[in-house]
C-alpha cells in the first residue's frame, strides 16, 4: 500500500466595503488534510477540515479501499520540489491604509458612484507527499481588490466592476485602473454600432470572455475525446486548421512565467510545462490525468485537478494564448473598436454558436484607451469564425499591470 | 468511512464585555459518490467543523472564521480589542436583533449521514442502469448528501440551533445523434433518504422519459433566427427568472448609500401586471429551508411583489437598520468561513389562473424554454437554455438550439401576460446561488408556467 498525504493551508484577511467605506475586517485561518491510499490498482481517500489526525484519516482511507475504486495509475515518486509566488504581505493596518487611500481618491473623484465588495489578501499553500519520496510544495501570497460599483439612482443592483489581483497591489495603479474605467463608463458614447464590428476582449477567462474558451475546456479532456462526445473529435490528430493559424493556446504549468503551481494534483511535473491545445490553428493534445490516461489508453499530460476532498480528475488548467502583437494599439491599426467589459451569462452551443448579452460595453479609441460607454447589446458569432477567419490578434500587453490576461481582438455581430 | 462528529450543544462561549458579539458554530457532514461510465470513480466522506465569530465595535464589524474551536473565547477577546477601523456606520444595529432561544432541528429522525454508503450507492445504480443505451456517449452519476447543523449564540443570550439536510442524485450525460451532441442532466433530491427510496420508481420513469426527449432534441434541433419572440418559461426556468431578475434586486444591501434608488424603489411602485406576485420565505420546505437566518432572526414570508406592486425587500440587520425597516430573516452565509450577507431563501412566483393549455394557446409563433444551463442578472438578465422548443399556433412542436434569452428586468416584468395555475418548486441539490465571494448557497425557487409577450432570443 502506498500512502499520499495532501495538505492545504489558507490564511486570509478581507476588508469588506459597504457604502464606499471599509465596514468590516475578517480574518480566516483554515487547514485541510487528505490521505489517499493506493493498493492493488484501487484507491481510498479521506479528508478533514481543521485539526486532523493523519493516522485516523489513513484508517478511513484504507476502509475506502473496500469500495474497489479503480485507480490503476502508479503514484509519482522520488521528486522534491518547492515553488512559490510570494507577493507582498501586509498587516491589517497596512491593508486598511491601502484601501482607505484608494477609496478616498475614488469617492472624491467619482461621488456619483457607490463602491462595495472589498480587498482580500490570501496566503495559500499546498503540499503533496508520499511513501515513494514525493514531496512537492507550492505557496502563493496575493491580494485581490474587487470594486463592485453602482451608480447612484441607476436602479441596478450594480452597474459595473473592476477587479485586480496581483502579488503587490499599488494604490496609484489601482486608482488609475478604476478611474480610467469609470471615466469611460460615465461618458456616453452614443448609439451602439450594430452589424459586424471589431471587438476587443479584455481577457478570455471570467466575465468578459463570455465563454469563448468554454468548448476547449469541456471537449479537450480525455473522457470526452475517448467516448466520442467531443465536438473536436473528427479534427483531433489531423493537420486541419480548425482555427486561425494565428491561434495558439497552451495549458501551462510554467511557474517561472505565470502564477501557477508547477505540479498537478497527482503530483506530476510536466517535462515541458506548456501543453498545446491549439497550435497554429491545429488542435493539439487532449488533456489526461494519469488515471484517465490508463483508463482511456491515452498519454498522461499532467492534468489532474480538483480539491483535496476528491480523487483527482482530468481538467484543463491555466490557458495562455500566444501573442501576435505587442500592444493593443498595434491590433487596432488606427481604428476604434468595441470592448465588452461585462458579459452576463454568455454561452456557447455545442455547434459553437456564441451568444453574449453585453451589459457593460466600452468604446476603445485607436490609441488603445477606453473613452466612453454604449448601452448594452447582444454579440453573436460562431466560435470557429471568432477564433478563425475573424480573429485579428492577441496582445502581449496585459489588460492591467497585475493581470496575466491579454487582449484578444476579433469580429462579432452586434445587435441591440 | 464514518468520521467522528462533535456535539455543538456542548460548547460554552465567554463573550467579551462592552460590545455586541455572536458566534455561529457549524458542522457539516458530506458524502459524495461518483460513477462514471459504469465505473465507481470516487466515494468520499467529509466532516467540516468551524465557527464564524463577529464583534460589533464602534459601528464596525470584526469577523474571524476558524476551525480551531478551542480558541473561540480568545479570538473573541482579540476581536473586541481590535481598533483597525475608524468608528462609523450604524451604532445601533444590534438593537434590531431579536433574541431567540430555540432548538428547531427537524431532521434528527433520519440523519442522512447515518445511512450506509452502500445503500446510497445502490440507489444511484438504480438510476444509472438506465443510461446503458447506444446514443449516450458518456455519463456520470453523482450522489450528494449533506447534513448541516448550526448553533447561533450571542452576547445578548440568543441560542438557536437548526439543521438542514439534503440528498439526491444528479445524472450528467452526453447524448448524440450523428455529429450532433447535447449535454444534459437529470436530478432528483429530497430532505430524507426514505423519501428518495419511496419515489425511486417515479424518478426512474422520469429519467427515462427525459432521456428519450433529449434524444429527440439532439436528432432534430435547429438554430433559431435571432430576434424578439413570445416565450413561455417552464416552472423551473420561471423560478430562475424570479430569482435572477427580481430576487437579487430585492436584496437591500444593493440600495445602501443611494437615496435616489430608494425613491425609485418606493414601496407601492408598480412593477408588473396585477396578477404577478413574488415571495421569499425561509420557512418553506426545500433547498431554501432556513427557519432562522445566520443572525438568529426568524424567517418571514416576504412579498417582494404583490399584485404587481413593489411590496417588500430582503434584509440583514445592517440593511434593516440603514433603511429603518425590520429584519426579514435573510442574513445568510454559505458556511462558517463567511459573514452573513443579504441572501434569498426560497423564492417563487405565485400562481395565476390559466390552465397550462390556455397559456400555450396564446402563443402563435414563439418558444418554450424547458430547461436551462445557467442564469444571471443585473439590469438585464440572461438565461442560457438547454432544452427549448418552438411553439406554433399554441402547440409545442420542434426542438430549437438557443444560446441565450435576455431581457431588461423591468420591461420583461411588464411583458408577462399569463401565469398558469400551479406552482412547481425545484430542489437545488448542492446549492446554486452566488453573490460576491459566497457560492453556492442553498436556495430554492419555482413558479408556474410564465408567458412573456416578447423576449430577445439569440
Amino acid at each position: 500500500m502506498i500512502r499520499e498525504v495532501i495538505t492545504a493551508n489558507t490564511v486570509s484577511i478581507k476588508l469588506g466595503l459597504a457604502e464606499s467605506q471599509i465596514s468590516s475586517v475578517r480574518s480566516q485561518v483554515e487547514e485541510e488534510t487528505a490521505v489517499r491510499v493506493f493498493d492493488g490498482g484501487c484507491a481510498g481517500l479521506a479528508s478533514a477540515v481543521g485539526v486532523a489526525n493523519i493516522e485516523d484519516l489513513t484508517r478511513q482511507a484504507k476502509a475506502g479501499l473496500g469500495f474497489e475504486i479503480a485507480y490503476p495509475a502508479v503514484p509519482e515518486k522520488d521528486r522534491r520540489l518547492e515553488a512559490s509566488h510570494l507577493g507582498r504581505e501586509r498587516t491589517v493596518d497596512e491593508l486598511v491604509g491601502l484601501t482607505q487611500s484608494v477609496l478616498t481618491a475614488l469617492t472624491s473623484a467619482f461621488p456619483q458612484y457607490v463602491f462595495s465588495d472589498g480587498l482580500e489578501q490570501t496566503r495559500v499553500g499546498w503540499r503533496i507527499s508520499n511513501d515513494l519520496g514525493l514531496d512537492l510544495r507550492y505557496e502563493r501570497v496575493s491580494t485581490q481588490a474587487s470594486f463592485v460599483i453602482k451608480e447612484k439612482g441607476s436602479g441596478s443592483i450594480f452597474d459595473t466592476f473592476v477587479v485586480s489581483e496581483g502579488l503587490d497591489l499599488q494604490p496609484e495603479a489601482l486608482i488609475e485602473s478604476v478611474s480610467s474605467h469609470l471615466r469611460a463608463f460615465g461618458t456616453p458614447a452614443g448609439e451602439v454600432p450594430t452589424g459586424r464590428q471589431r471587438v476587443v476582449f479584455p481577457g478570455l477567462e471570467g466575465h468578459a470572455g463570455g465563454g469563448i474558451l468554454q468548448l476547449l475546456r469541456t471537449d479537450m479532456v480525455a473522457r470526452a475525446v475517448a467516448t466520442g462526445s467531443s465536438v473536436f473529435g473528427p479534427n483531433l490528430g489531423t493537420p486541419e486548421k480548425v482555427f486561425s493559424e494565428q491561434l495558439t493556446v497552451h495549458d501551462t504549468r510554467d511557474a517561472s512565467k505565470w502564477r501557477v503551481s508547477p505540479f498537478d494534483m497527482e503530483g506530476v511535473v510536466r517535462a515541458s510545462p506548456d501543453l498545446p491545445l491549439v497550435q497554429d490553428g491545429v488542435l493539439g493534445t487532449p488533456v489526461a490525468s494519469k488515471r484517465d490516461a490508463v483508463r482511456y489508453d491515452m498519454t498522461s499530460t499532467g492534468s489532474a485537478v480538483g480539491g483535496l476532498a476528491q480523487l483527482p480528475a482530468t481538467g484543463v488548467g491555466k490557458l495562455v494564448l500566444r501573442p501576435t502583437a505587442e500592444r493593443l494599439v498595434d491590433l487596432l491599426d488606427g481604428q476604434a473598436a468595441l470592448m465588452p467589459w461585462f458579459v452576463a451569462g454568455g454561452d456557447c452551443t455545442r455547434a459553437g454558436d456564441l451568444g453574449m448579452p453585453v451589459q457593460v460595453l466600452l468604446r476603445v479609441e485607436p490609441d488603445g484607451t477606453v473613452s466612453g460607454s454604449y448601452p448594452g447589446c447582444t454579440m453573436r458569432g460562431n466560435l470557429y469564425q471568432v477564433l478563425g477567419e475573424d480573429l485579428i490578434g492577441i496582445t502581449a500587453e496585459r489588460i492591467d499591470p497585475n493581470s496575466e490576461e491579454p487582449y484578444l481582438m476579433t469580429h462579432m455581430t452586434v445587435t441591440t | 468511512m464514518a468520521q467522528p462528529t462533535l456535539d455543538l450543544g456542548k460548547f460554552q462561549v465567554s463573550f467579551p464585555q462592552g460590545v455586541y458579539a455572536d458566534v455561529r458554530l457549524e458542522q457539516t457532514v458530506d458524502h459524495r459518490i461518483l460513477i462514471r461510465d459504469g465505473s465507481l470513480d470516487d466515494v468520499l466522506s467529509r466532516v467540516e467543523t468551524g465557527a464564524l465569530l463577529r464583534v460589533l465595535k464602534d459601528g464596525r464589524w470584526y469577523y474571524a472564521s476558524t476551525t480551531d474551536l478551542d480558541r473561540i473565547d480568545a479570538q473573541l477577546a482579540e476581536l473586541a480589542a481590535s481598533d483597525a477601523l475608524e468608528a462609523g456606520g450604524l451604532q445601533d444595529v444590534a438593537d434590531l436583533l431579536e433574541v431567540h432561544t430555540e432548538d428547531c432541528r427537524i431532521f434528527g429522525d433520519e440523519p442522512v449521514d447515518e445511512v450506509e454508503v452502500e445503500a446510497k450507492l445502490a440507489l444511484l445504480r438504480r438510476y444509472t442502469a438506465h443510461l446503458d443505451r447506444p446514443d449516450i456517449k458518456n455519463w456520470s452519476g453523482h450522489w450528494k448528501d449533506q447534513r448541516r447543523e448550526r448553533r447561533f449564540l450571542s452576547s445578548r443570550g440568543a441560542d438557536v440551533r437548526q439543521d438542514y439536510q439534503e440528498a439526491g442524485a444528479i445524472i450528467l450525460f452526453s447524448i448524440a445523434a450523428g455529429q450532433e451532441s447535447l449535454r444534459e442532466f437529470f436530478k432528483c433530491a429530497d430532505h430524507r433518504f426514505s423519501a428518495l427510496i419511496e419515489q425511486a420508481p417515479k424518478h426512474e420513469k422520469e429519467l427515462c422519459a427525459h432521456l428519450d426527449k433529449c434524444a429527440r432534441f439532439v436528432a432534430s434541433a435547429e438554430a433559431v433566427e435571432p430576434g424578439e419572440y413570445p416565450v413561455v418559461l417552464s416552472p423551473r426556468v420561471a423560478g430562475v427568472f424570479a430569482h435572477e431578475s427580481f430576487g437579487h434586486k430585492s436584496e437591500a444591501d444593493f440600495m445602501l448609500g443611494d437615496p435616489a434608488m430608494l425613491e425609485e424603489w418606493k414601496i407601492g411602485t408598480r412593477i408588473g401586471p396585477d396578477n404577478l406576485s413574488i415571495v421569499d420565505h425561509g420557512g418553506e420546505p426545500g433547498s431554501g429551508w432556513a427557519p432562522y437566518d445566520d443572525e438568529g432572526q426568524p424567517a418571514h414570508k416576504t412579498y417582494l411583489i404583490k399584485d404587481g406592486l413593489l411590496t417588500g425587500r430582503l434584509h440583514a440587520a445592517y440593511t434593516a437598520a440603514a433603511l429603518d425597516e425590520a429584519c426579514t430573516g435573510n442574513a445568510r452565509a454559505m458556511s462558517f468561513r463567511f459573514e452573513p450577507i443579504v441572501r434569498m431563501t426560497t423564492t417563487w412566483i405565485e400562481p395565476g389562473d390559466l390552465s397550462q393549455e390556455e397559456l400555450f394557446s396564446g402563443v402563435k409563433d414563439g418558444f418554450f424554454i424547458e430547461t436551462y444551463k445557467h442564469g444571471s442578472g443585473m439590469s438585464t438578465f440572461t438565461i442560457a437554455p438547454s432544452l427549448a422548443w418552438r411553439i406554433k399556433d399554441g402547440k409545442v412542436t420542434d426542438p430549437v438550439r438557443i444560446a441565450v434569452i435576455t431581457g431588461t428586468v423591468f420591461e420583461t416584468m411588464g411583458e408577462i401576460d399569463g401565469l398558469s395555475d400551479t406552482v412547481e418548486q425545484s430542489f437545488k441539490l448542492g446549492g446554486g446561488c452566488g453573490k460576491f465571494e459566497q457560492w453556492p448557497l442553498s436556495v430554492g425557487f419555482g413558479g408556474p408556467y410564465v408567458r412573456i409577450r416578447r423576449m430577445n432570443v439569440a
